[in-house]
């Protein structure tokens, strides 16, 4: 049996952890599902241990735990129970956890020693039990205004060259359209999250075969034409563009946002995606060039099974059309 | 629709240039039978539908596509599967965003819309200036896109998704207008909003040079054609603005063309130059407007993407698309003169040609929409008479560029290519109750 009885283990604390902070009914068993998280999802990242992943893990111990203790004083001064909760202070430490707006720019440095599966994980996973808290919270949606104001930050995604530091900006972007989504509706996040863990997970899965870790490593692709137009379509997927799947996430929440009034964040957020899109773009480019003049790599590969994953992309959203009317 | 989804495997499985050229010359004919011979609607169902512009478009759109596969003949042994595939991804784009009803639809489809033409710049280009050139138009594609699709939205209503319906908003302020408007706007593109074309063009290979000016201009007047009827009420205030910035814009555009040495450049600004004038034609809101502006736009797809043919021809003789070195052609092709003088006085708006109907419509709804505006007008038609003709005076005429030491003569093929374009526009005018 090849059985890694330690990465089980591990997964599975994972698991429970994150399930019992999202089902718990006070406060305190969330935060104490927090921390099992925390403590098992430490030794995920070092399974294959390097001095990169060892400092990585070591910023995302320090602020992780500086962010629950936070979250501990904070709620021990308020009730224990889901009485008086409209305080913007668990939110903040809550935001310290998920990397969001002011509280992010652990993220992409952290994210640049791990390797992708480890990124995957703090990409979707990692951010659930946040998220789930902040919808108990009691939050003014005015205030996320700023959020969405300081988010601006995601523009520092342009001048990288490192594809996990491109992904890294562009979670930071979408987590920020999720807490839009779990603040109005659930089954809104849980399709948003859904479909962006995903297409995350499917780039990922390329990234981590063909061995992808900076921008420029994309041109060295000589495959054929449908492998290059399967990732393309992914990564124009996750950008939002019109016929993908992407799309999809973005207009249910466009549509909820839009009865729910909130149009100037609407904007903003928009924006934000089409800043989002540039390096997108960049990314893409290199692989859409057929002739250049760039040295290949030749990878032979026997067969790629990703066709199925391509059709369902394009398709979904005509399903889709077809339920909504 | 069983026709348009058996060509994508078709395109899948046929490895031949010739197959494919014929199977586009077929389903041309074959929607040549479902003309609606009267001028409004056929076939709307639920979602589809089609009434005379959406059928003159897609057509159109077919034409080009099929003279593509004459004109990049030397791409046959580029990545001839990867072609294909592409060219019928468009065909069945167009397909779906000229006959949709629905603006929801329609807006999903001009999205798409985007990204094989990016593929097409970017794949086949030539330098790489592409790239600066595809990210130029993404960018201005996309930033206008998100804000229509939350207007769009925003009017919350399925009968106003529906593009048939006559009626208009009553409640709209200037923002919303200005976004529903925009998307198409650029796409035309309006003036100040026209930087990506020239470049594009330039990075394009032949085939998206004529695509881009032949259909996809035209999907932006067709959205302003169908998104004007919901903002009617709005634009009657405002249109005056669009109007002066086209005519300010179109007088501007046309004197640069006087000092561009780029064939390419030139016939790029001076289709948005005509691209000014179908703009004009919608926003004065009237029928002379509406039907010139629908013949000018089928005029303009076959003219400029013939000029864009000719400037190719030249390219794959003397490697340059230069003014300087492309002179003194009549000396060593003369048949394919004659052709540089047909186009050129097509785009000159010559008479048998469809620009010369586009544009005397649109003289006379500019003249009834406002008394003096026209005089301007003529001024600006004078000027695309000049630049045509310095177009073709300056690669024609004048002392032969002398470093060319070979000769290469032009095939059949081309001479076939370039009467394909001619031929339906200049005599489609005998038909000129197809148009109104």
């Amino acid at each position: 049996m090849n059985l890694n009885l330690t990465k089980i283990m591990f997964f599975t604390l994972l698991m429970f952890s994150t399930l019992m902070s999202i089902s718990a009914s006070n406060w305190l068993s969330m935060w104490m599902g927090l921390e099992l998280n925390l403590f098992s999802i430490i030794p995920i990242l070092n399974f294959k241990s390097s001095i990169y992943s060892i400092e990585a893990t070591m910023k995302y111990f320090l602020i992780q735990a500086f962010a629950s203790i936070l979250l501990l004083i904070f709620l021990i001064n308020k009730n224990l129970l889901f009485i008086n909760n409209d305080n913007m202070l668990i939110m903040m430490s809550l935001l310290m956890k998920l990397s969001l707006m002011p509280f992010h720019l652990w993220l992409p440095s952290m994210m640049e020693g791990l390797n992708w599966m480890s990124c995957l994980l703090m990409m979707t996973w990692q951010k659930i039990t946040p998220l789930i808290m902040i919808s108990y919270l009691n939050v003014n949606k005015n205030m996320m205004f700023l959020i969405v104001l300081i988010s601006m930050n995601s523009i520092f995604g342009l001048n990288q060259n490192s594809m996990r530091k491109i992904l890294a900006m562009s979670s930071i972007n979408n987590t920020t359209w999720m807490l839009f989504a779990i603040l109005m509706n659930e089954n809104l996040w849980i399709n948003y999250f859904l479909i962006y863990s995903m297409l995350n997970f499917l780039i990922i899965k390329m990234l981590n075969n063909y061995n992808i870790n900076y921008i420029n490593q994309m041109k060295l692709f000589n495959l054929n034409f449908y492998f290059k137009l399967n990732l393309l379509m992914l990564i124009f997927s996750i950008m939002g563009l019109p016929p993908m799947l992407g799309f999809l996430m973005k207009w249910m929440l466009i549509k909820n946002l839009m009865y729910n009034n909130m149009y100037i964040i609407m904007m903003m957020l928009i924006m934000l995606t089409i800043l989002n899109l540039l390096f997108y773009i960049k990314m893409t480019y290199f692989m859409l060039f057929n002739f250049n003049l760039f040295n290949k790599w030749y990878l032979h590969i026997k067969k790629n099974n990703y066709n199925f994953i391509m059709m369902m992309n394009f398709f979904s959203l005509f399903f889709s059309y077809l339920f909504i009317y | 629709m069983l026709i348009i989804f058996s060509m994508i495997f078709f395109s899948l499985k046929i490895k031949s240039w010739w197959l494919a050229q014929n199977f586009f010359f077929f389903f041309f004919f074959f929607m040549y039978f479902k003309i609606p011979m009267f001028n409004y609607f056929l076939n709307i169902s639920y979602l589809f539908g089609m009434d005379m512009f959406s059928y003159l478009m897609f057509m159109l759109g077919i034409w080009i596509i099929s003279l593509v596969y004459i004109s990049s003949l030397n791409f046959k042994n580029n990545y001839l599967n990867y072609f294909n595939l592409l060219m019928f991804i468009f065909i069945i784009i167009f397909y779906f965003c000229f006959f949709s009803n629905n603006f929801l639809l329609f807006y999903i489809f001009y999205e798409i819309n985007l990204i094989p033409v990016i593929i097409l710049i970017y794949g086949w280009g030539y330098q790489y200036e592409r790239f600066k050139a595809g990210f130029y138009l993404f960018v201005y594609m996309i930033f206008f896109s998100l804000p229509f699709f939350f207007c769009l939205l925003s009017l919350n209503n399925f009968k106003f998704m529906f593009m048939y319906y006559f009626d208009y908003l009553n409640n709209l302020n200037f923002y919303f207008y200005l976004f529903l408007m925009m998307i198409f706007l650029v796409k035309m593109p309006l003036f100040m909003f026209h930087i990506w074309l020239p470049k594009a063009h330039v990075e394009a290979p032949i085939c998206g040079s004529m695509i881009l000016a032949g259909i996809m201009l035209k999907l932006g007047g067709f959205g302003i054609y169908h998104i004007l009827m919901l903002v009617f009420k709005v634009n009657i205030m405002f249109n005056y603005l669009l109007i002066s910035l086209c005519l300010l814009g179109m007088f501007i555009l046309s004197l640069v063309c006087f000092f561009q040495s780029d064939l390419k450049i030139l016939i790029a600004y001076s289709s948005v130059v005509h691209m000014g004038l179908v703009i004009i034609g919608f926003l004065t809101l009237n029928n002379w407007g509406y039907f010139g502006s629908l013949i000018l736009m089928f005029g303009h797809g076959l003219c400029s993407s013939g000029l864009f043919c000719l400037s190719n021809i030249c390219y794959l003789r003397f490697k340059s698309r230069s003014m300087f070195l492309n002179k003194g052609l009549i000396n060593i092709y003369p048949f394919l003169s004659f052709w540089w003088f047909l186009l050129c006085s097509s785009n000159m708006s010559f008479p048998p040609s469809l620009n010369l109907f586009g544009e005397l419509f649109l003289l006379i709804s500019l003249m009834i929409w406002l008394d003096y505006f026209y005089i301007f007008y003529l001024l600006i038609m004078i000027l695309m008479f000049l630049y045509s003709l310095y177009l073709y005076l300056y690669t024609q005429y004048g002392k032969l560029f002398f470093n060319m030491n070979y000769l290469v003569y032009i095939n059949l093929t081309e001479y076939l290519l370039l009467f394909m374009h001619w031929l339906p526009l200049n005599l489609i005018f005998l038909i000129m109750e197809l148009f109104c």
